[in-house]
């Protein structure tokens, strides 16, 4: 890794990524003045809890209670939007790689006494940053709105807190994926395109998994599975199973894009 | 003879089966010297240039730039190059200043000739502060050249440097690279232009589809080159003496028209003998040089 690249990589992607951040941190406060305004505990609480099953799995509340404070917030972190600005997040970053390939940039990069294993290395450091930012953005998002809306009753904040680190996690994998591609692709448009694609794919299979049976074992090749901020929250706790998966996919992903672009011809 | 900067051994880069981007170059640049490296678009200039970065792989054959091996040892090289690639698009939103303090800070800030290079290149300070892309092209080849240079590298390899230059900065960037060549520096110039290659190349490469045609010593090049002798005697000469290496092109009257190959030192006595009223000696440019090779001639 180097600290001047790093610097000038992260001045570069500076404005997208504050604003996914920001965009991520203002739909978590939402989130919450929407629950002290609709108050679904009140008037929706018992016809949510009428959801079937596989539909609350799909909101990411199977494990905890949809009308209370903590299971509709925790819908938040699952929430379409939320997703497609995590994937905004770790896209703009991870697929900067090939914007350079694209535009020959790379050309005048690696003309410098910086080898390609560094040049990588900035990129993953860039997305465990990204990682860390969505994390905090979520949390605070989610923690200004718990300040400033009434709720019944307060979540409790190291919940949500451990869900922020899923979702740092999830933003990680995505990042490692998307750099894989960046690694793989002479255009930025195929890295993002194959990504979202590979993206799209995993939530179905996670989707798919809660309906039909035969989607379970392949559903263990997605991301998504393993990102259960719900189930977080319902148990004050991480699994250390979904924490590893993420990280072990990170690192393969990582691994695979370091192995990619070391032996590559750069056209 | 001192170790060659650069030495290439049968360099080779294949494309599928059949598309050739460099053929078994066998390549030697020494110290201290500007080379040209000619060739039409296509030959395969920028390929060559690019197995030599270790952008691309070869598929056969070896390079050695510094003594040391192109893959293996490339970052140890490239502390010691300064490289201005033919196309280059860079960070539009980046203001010039930026692009620059980058690139010396992954050189652990050494930049001893930014401020020359900028001066001699006509880049001024305010200009560096704008993004580029309200930049010029010529304007950010000037930039990318300053990036190239700003280091003050041993060695610079030039992809077509004066693309989108007007005749004045041209000119400016030829006297900086000489003074740069006095210095010691070596430089690599590839271009498909031979005027400039004539005018600043000490040893010139002819590329043709991937192959190497020709490495010559510059005045040699010129030395060999045919010319064209229009003479007109003071009366008609019944018949022409033996003309070393001279070929008749047409006759009427007392004007003689001779296409000469090579020195034209031993034509002049004989011809002068028959009483000359006018001669005119046509020097073609290096292009038709160029062209013979270029056709396979």
């Amino acid at each position: 890794m180097d600290a001047a690249l790093l610097r000038f990589l992260i001045h570069r992607s500076r404005l997208g990524v504050l604003l996914a951040a920001l965009g991520l941190c203002a739909f978590e406060f939402i989130m919450v003045g929407f629950y002290s305004k609709a108050r679904p505990d009140e008037h929706m609480g018992p016809l949510l809890e009428l959801l079937p099953e596989p539909i609350r799995a799909a909101l990411g509340n199977d494990q905890v209670s949809i009308a209370t404070p903590s299971g509709f917030l925790a819908m938040g972190f699952t929430h379409p939007v939320a997703l497609m600005l995590l994937g905004t997040l770790a896209l703009l970053t991870a697929t900067r790689l090939a914007a350079d390939i694209e535009s020959r940039t790379i050309d005048l990069l690696l003309s410098q006494p910086l080898g390609r294993g560094r040049l990588l290395a900035s990129h993953v450091a860039i997305g465990v940053l990204a990682a860390l930012l969505a994390a905090a953005a979520a949390f605070a998002g989610h923690r200004l709105g718990v300040a400033v809306f009434p709720l019944p009753h307060e979540p409790r904040a190291v919940s949500f807190a451990l869900a922020a680190v899923n979702l740092g996690l999830l933003v990680l994998a995505m990042h490692a994926l998307g750099l894989l591609a960046a690694a793989l692709s002479p255009r930025r448009a195929t890295a993002v395109g194959a990504s979202v694609g590979l993206l799209i794919f995993m939530l179905f299979l996670r989707l798919a998994a809660e309906q039909w049976e035969i989607f379970k074992l392949p559903a263990y090749g997605s991301f998504l599975t393993y990102y259960v901020p719900g189930g977080v929250i319902a148990r004050g706790a991480l699994d250390l199973h979904d924490v590893l998966v993420l990280l072990g996919l990170s690192a393969a992903g990582y691994l695979t894009a370091w192995g990619v672009f070391e032996r590559r011809d750069l056209t | 003879m001192p170790d060659p900067i650069i030495a290439t051994h049968g360099l080779t880069k294949r494309y599928g089966r059949d598309a050739v981007g460099i053929d078994r170059l066998d390549l030697e640049v020494r110290p201290g010297e500007i080379f040209g490296f000619l060739g039409p678009n296509g030959a395969g200039k920028s390929t060559a240039l690019r197995l030599l970065l270790d952008l691309i792989r070869p598929t056969g054959g070896r390079a050695e730039i510094f003594g040391l091996d192109t893959h293996r040892e490339s970052v140890r090289i490239r502390e010691r190059i300064g490289n201005l690639p033919g196309e280059v698009e860079m960070w539009r939103d980046c203001p010039g200043v930026e692009v620059l303090d980058l690139f010396a800070a992954l050189r652990r800030g050494q930049a001893p000739l930014r401020e020359e290079t900028l001066r001699r290149l006509e880049l001024s300070p305010q200009a560096l502060t704008r993004p580029l892309r309200t930049w010029s092209r010529g304007m950010k080849q000037k930039l990318a050249i300053a990036v190239a240079l700003q280091h003050a590298p041993p060695l610079l390899l030039l992809d077509e440097p004066t693309t989108a230059l007007d005749p004045l900065v041209r000119e400016a960037l030829f006297t900086l690279l000489r003074e740069l060549r006095g210095r010691g520096h070596t430089i690599f110039f590839s271009s498909h232009n031979l005027a400039e290659v004539e005018q600043l190349c000490d040893r010139v490469a002819i590329l043709r589809e991937g192959r190497l045609v020709l490495v010559e010593v510059v005045a040699a090049l010129r030395a060999r080159r045919v010319r064209r002798i229009d003479v007109v005697f003071r009366a008609e000469p019944a018949a022409l003496p033996p003309l070393p290496g001279a070929v008749v092109l047409s006759r009427q009257g007392a004007r003689v028209v001779l296409r000469v190959e090579g020195p034209i030192a031993d034509l002049l006595p004989p011809l002068h003998a028959l009483g000359i009223e006018d001669i005119t000696i046509t020097a073609p440019p290096l292009e038709e040089v160029f062209l013979e090779y270029y056709r396979g001639a």
